[in-house]
């Protein structure tokens, strides 16, 4: 396409984000700054119990509480009494049973925050309180409580490929595990709720997805879904905390029953509780390879905890099971997958969304093979690896790009950091450094590699279209274009883009995008790296329908210059894009599931101290399959941000649970990496552009977490010769204790 | 999000309103930085229907004298300004690196030396909120009738967090404390108790006024602070050593733990061996493996406890190391990892 010359900014340049500047000033409005004028505050009394039955409840007290407007609880629900994403299985207030500690159970509203508060400390919940299943295997047993009618079986699946009984001459095998990672946005769960004259309510809301909360919400309201309107407000970061309702129904309810606005925000605990986190894993498999390192077989059990209800788990389930295999053609696989219930909290989306915690488990194995074979780590994959026209053991075709041989190589040959000694550094350069506990002794450095591989967009038949306006008028400052779509700026910088890809079709300097609702159709969910294809795609389609009309207009075949003659009156139009249609799998795991498939591979050198079993992480190099990078500042920032993310899965971050209770919901104890954790990032963008994806651009948000953290384990497995079984990885493994 | 509850705040401007502003309020608490108190407070882990700021007296954060003649540190001085002292970079360089391991930078601008030495024992069940420590059933240390630790313990073993605590034992340093009924003066090592709940032998009104740092020009001293991030976290275990020399020999060894117990524990007793010494690679050695046994960390912090005890002899025999200036890589316990690792 041709952008008009002199229009900047367009795709391809690394145009400053147009949300940065109000961000960095604090003047950007995240849904936690959401205040009308005589408004409410809400408050969500929890379960403390993981497992219990509410006998009865007494409100009495706090609807005697100073400045208290409503209590409600199950029975004030005025529709349908549980929403989710997939099966409805999560009450919006728990009833009978509670599933999970900090499962919610009633709502407050009064004048002041710390009314709300005070009144929610005088409800009275009288628990039978029940054995809490918290173990995996255990909510398998046939003699485990049962949590749900059909059982403590998410979704079972199996993926049977070739011949599952394939002989191999080398077979390595091993158990992993990953443990439950929290999103951490840094905004916590917020929002608004301003009752309607119509009878219906108005949402201000932080979300990833306005649709799919509308349709969870507007049932269980008993509301007609044009009655329930949902603006977005400013949303502080998501990486899937954000796919679930959280306190959208309870905002609602609050606001309908008081005909007052009510604002609900959770403070950071509370943010611990009010959503999903990442599925830890137990994955077992067995690799049979030929003697000089041709996988044959590969065989996989995975089971993921999925927590007290359903939300995301059969795709999480769906994607890890798929990807077992790695980024690796493989003739024979038999993979096994099943996702849990249990009185944990629920798990759901989380950036990688499956993926890590298979590329965790099939990267340690192709290193365990590697040693087998005795072969580079780097060259038994390049051995393996995955190439357009091959077969993936779903039995699906890899028709786009997948240039994982290409990655590995450009990876493998990135600027190492260079050798440092141990005594004349900066102190802050060595494990332990920055608190005095190390000045350089008992070092070793190791170096680890990881690919895999994550889906695009939803899989398995799931109609994920995105729709967009665009309308192009003119004002005294020359010519103006207008997007709106209700699709959601996390903060990975969505608007940017989609202003960019204006820019790029309509040659027009002036863009702005208009806040996302409901009035407009859906865009998908911010997440499965899907927006900028799939926003990005509805956004050019329609800017494609707006220029043809300004070439009818005008008679030409480019853009003429000056346009604005042709804008009286303004071209609108809305269009709507579709990836292709994906196909669900039979019994056997065969079918056509994934809509396209984005790559990575990545290099980490660690430095450990192998006496108290201190980590620093020296380097992370990702070379990542990005297709085309439309805005490849953008798109570092999401290697970096993804590599940050994997190095707390590796190193730190996890939610500790005893009994099913979260043990750490704080940023004291729930540890972050913070900069000084942080290595430098070498991003490499391989750019082969994908078929039938506009522009050829491929989603970037997530493969770095997918490979990060098997990488980094890698590596401390390569300084310290140990299993490593396990991420988080804990000093006391580095040094031997347990 | 968590709230303080309701309560009054005054602002004395003397140390001796401020003492009397406390025992006149019963449940009342001093206040510095906060740092500390309002986190606590937030998650109801204990009750200040009366606060009492000592952020309007004047001069409350001097820093004044000089290794040669002793110092005194007025306890309202701030982490930072601590860390950053010039005169506090040399003999008693113990207590400005404890100082500037606090937490971030932030924090450091708000927080006090005074506080500090007073941070509130933690432990992995009482610093939750209200909402958590209900679920789990309570403890000893507030509302409860178990330490669920230990659970047939009768005591608390939350633990001494403070970063500057151990140092300041290690240092020899006295505090001078004003209380409604008058100022009185001892060793800083007789604040603490071996309690996780009354962890001080302060009564509530007594204000720390000041910190003196005896005099010491040819000592030299090291704080070594174990945490698993490079910024932030609290201790999870401190040692800190103070080694006093006349001719090449040390005349005076002084150490002591933080994060190993309810109160920073002191192993001078167990450096001993040091005195009279010139310290080699054997000796020190020797030393770190015997001062290791008085830390008894229990399984209430960040990381297992094995680990903890595991790693203190490695903190104590780097962080003597450090303070006789030897080479890091030629401690012998690091000699036998690597003699470990390459079998
Ligand atoms: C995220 C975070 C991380 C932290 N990390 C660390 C860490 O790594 N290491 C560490 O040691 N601390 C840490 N802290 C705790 C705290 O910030 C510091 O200990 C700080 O120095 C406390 O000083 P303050 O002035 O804020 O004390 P405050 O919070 O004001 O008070 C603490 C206690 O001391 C009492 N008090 C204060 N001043 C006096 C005085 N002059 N006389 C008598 N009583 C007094 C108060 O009554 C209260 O009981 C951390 C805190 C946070 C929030
Ligand atoms: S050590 Fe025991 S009594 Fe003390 S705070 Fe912890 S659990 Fe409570």
């Amino acid at each position: 396409m041709k952008t008009k010359t002199g229009v900047r900014g367009g795709i391809g340049q690394s145009v400053r984000r147009v949300d940065g500047v109000p961000k960095v000033k604090g003047e950007f409005e995240y849904a936690s700054d959401l205040r009308r004028d005589g408004m409410l505050w809400g408050e969500t009394v929890r379960s403390p119990h993981p497992h219990a039955r509410i006998k009865a409840i007494d409100i009495r007290a706090a609807l005697e509480s100073p400045g208290v407007r409503a209590v409600l609880l199950a029975g004030d629900v005025p529709g349908k009494k549980t929403y989710g994403l997939d099966a409805q299985d999560q009450p919006v207030l728990a009833w009978d049973v509670v599933r999970f500690a900090g499962e919610p159970v009633a709502l407050v509203a009064a004048e002041q925050p710390e009314q709300a508060k005070q009144a929610a400390t005088k409800i009275v919940v009288d628990y039978e309180v029940l054995s809490p299943v918290t173990e995996m295997e255990a909510a398998l047993q046939a003699d485990a409580p049962k949590l749900h009618p059909q059982g403590n079986v998410v979704r079972q699946l199996r993926v049977i490929h070739g011949d599952p009984e394939a002989e191999a001459e080398v077979w390595v095998e091993g158990t992993y595990e990953t443990g439950m990672q929290d999103q951490a946005p840094l905004g916590p769960e917020a929002g608004l709720a301003v009752p309607a004259e119509d009878g219906g309510v108005d949402l201000y809301i932080a979300t990833q997805w306005l649709h799919a909360d509308l349709e969870q919400i507007a049932p269980c309201l008993n509301l007609p879904p044009e009655k329930v309107r949902l603006n977005l407000s400013g949303v502080g970061g998501a990486f899937g905390a954000r796919e679930d309702v959280s306190m959208q129904i309870h905002a609602c309810m609050l606001a309908l029953r008081t005909q007052r606005p009510v604002k609900i925000a959770y403070g950071r605990q509370e943010s611990f509780y009010g959503h999903v986190h990442r599925h830890p894993s137990r994955i077992w498999m067995r690799h049979g390879a030929t003697r000089d390192g041709k996988l044959i077989n590969v065989q996989a059990k995975l089971l993921v905890d999925g927590g007290a209800y359903t939300s995301t788990s059969p795709a999480v389930i769906g994607n890890a099971t798929t990807f077992a295999a790695g980024p690796y053609a493989v003739p024979n696989a038999r993979l096994e997958g099943t996702a849990v219930f249990t009185n944990n909290p629920p798990c759901g989306a989380m950036r990688g969304f499956g993926a890590v915690q298979a590329c965790f488990a099939y990267e340690a194995q192709m290193d365990k093979l590697a040693r087998a074979v005795n072969l580079h780590p780097i060259e038994v994959r390049l051995k393996n690896a995955l190439k357009t026209g091959d077969v993936l053991p779903t039995g699906q075709r890899v028709t786009g790009a997948a240039p994982v041989r290409d990655l590995l190589s450009r990876c493998a040959a990135l600027p190492m950091p260079p050798a440092e000694s141990p005594l004349d550094r900066d102190r802050m350069l060595i494990p332990g450094g920055a608190g005095n506990v190390g000045h350089g002794e008992a070092l070793t450095r190791g170096v680890g590699f990881a690919a895999g591989y994550k889906n695009l967009a939803y899989s398995e038949g799931f109609d994920d279209s995105s729709e967009a306006w665009v309308r192009l008028s003119v004002d005294q400052e020359g010519p103006l274009a207008e997007v709106k779509t209700a699709a959601v700026d996390v903060g990975q910088g969505l608007d940017t883009i989609v202003t960019q890809v204006v820019r790029t079709e309509l040659g027009v300097q002036r863009v702005l995008v208009r806040q996302p609702d409901t009035a407009i159709g859906s865009a998908g969910s911010s997440s499965a790296s899907r927006q900028t294809m799939m926003t990005g795609g509805a956004v050019q389609l329609a800017c494609q329908a707006v220029r043809d009309e300004v070439l009818r207009r005008a008679g030409t075949s480019i853009i003429p210059d000056p346009l604005d003659e042709y804008l009286r009156p303004p071209i609108e139009a809305t269009r709507v894009f579709r990836h292709r249609r994906t196909g669900k799998l039979d019994a056997d795991g065969q079918g056509d599931p994934h809509v396209s498939f984005a790559f990575g591979a990545a290099r980490a050198v660690v430095e450990v101290d192998t006496e108290l079993g201190l980590v620093r992480v020296v380097q992370l190099a990702v070379s990542q399959d990005v297709g085309r990078a439309l805005n490849p500042q953008s798109v570092r920032g999401q290697i970096e941000g993804g590599s940050a993310q994997g190095l707390g899965l590796a190193l730190m971050e996890e939610i500790e649970l005893k009994d099913g209770k979260i043990r750490n919901a704080s940023f004291t104890d729930y540890l972050l990496p913070t900069i000084l954790d942080m290595p430098p990032v070498v991003s490499d963008l391989v750019e082969e552009p994908e078929p039938g994806l506009p522009y050829g651009a491929k989603g970037v948000g997530e493969p770095s977490t997918v490979v990060v953290p098997a990488a980094i384990v890698a590596a401390l497995r390569a300084a310290t010769g140990r299993e490593l079984p396990r991420a988080p990885v804990k000093p006391d493994e580095l040094v031997g204790i347990r | 999000m968590l709230r303080l509850p309701p309560l009054r705040y005054l602002r004395p401007t003397s140390v001796e309103a401020a003492a009397e502003a406390v025992a006149e309020h019963p449940g009342a608490m001093l206040i510095a930085g906060g740092t500390d108190l309002v986190p606590n407070l937030k998650r109801r882990q204990f009750d200040a229907p009366v606060l009492v700021s000592l952020r309007g007296i004047a001069g409350f954060d001097g820093i004044q004298g000089e290794p040669g003649r002793g110092m005194v540190i007025g306890a309202g001085a701030t982490l930072d300004q601590v860390a950053t002292h010039p005169a506090l970079q040399t003999a008693y360089r113990a207590l400005a690196q404890a100082a500037g391991f606090v937490s971030t930078p932030q924090i450091r601008h708000m927080g006090t030396i005074g506080g500090n030495l007073l941070v509130d024992p933690r432990c992995n069940y009482y610093n939750q909120s209200a909402a958590w420590r209900q679920a789990v059933g309570y403890c000893l240390k507030r509302d409860g009738d178990i330490c669920l630790v230990a659970r047939s313990s009768p005591r608390c073993w939350a633990v001494s967090s403070s970063d500057s605590a151990p140092v300041a034992l290690a240092l020899g340093a006295e505090l001078t404390l004003r209380g409604a009924e008058g100022e009185r003066r001892g060793a800083a090592a007789d604040l603490y108790r071996d309690d996780g709940i009354v962890y001080t032998t302060k009564r509530a009104d007594d204000v720390i006024v000041g910190i003196h740092l005896p005099a010491a020009p040819a000592m030299t001293s090291a704080y070594w602070k174990l945490r698993r991030r490079g910024s932030f976290d609290f201790p999870v275990l401190g040692a800190a050593v103070a080694l006093d020399w006349a001719d090449g020999m040390v005349r005076v060894a002084r150490g002591a733990l933080g994060a190993a117990g309810s109160r920073p524990v002191e192993v001078s007793h167990l450096l001993t061996p040091l005195v009279g010494r010139r310290p080699d690679d054997e000796l020190i050695a020797q030393v770190a493996e015997a001062a290791e046994k008085p830390a008894r960390p229990l399984d209430n912090t960040d990381f297992s406890h094995y680990w903890r005890k595991r790693m203190t002899r490695v903190l104590i025999e780097r962080a003597l190391r450090d303070a006789c200036g030897l080479d890091p890589l030629a401690g012998r316990l690091t000699a036998q990892t690597r003699s470990g690792q390459a079998a």
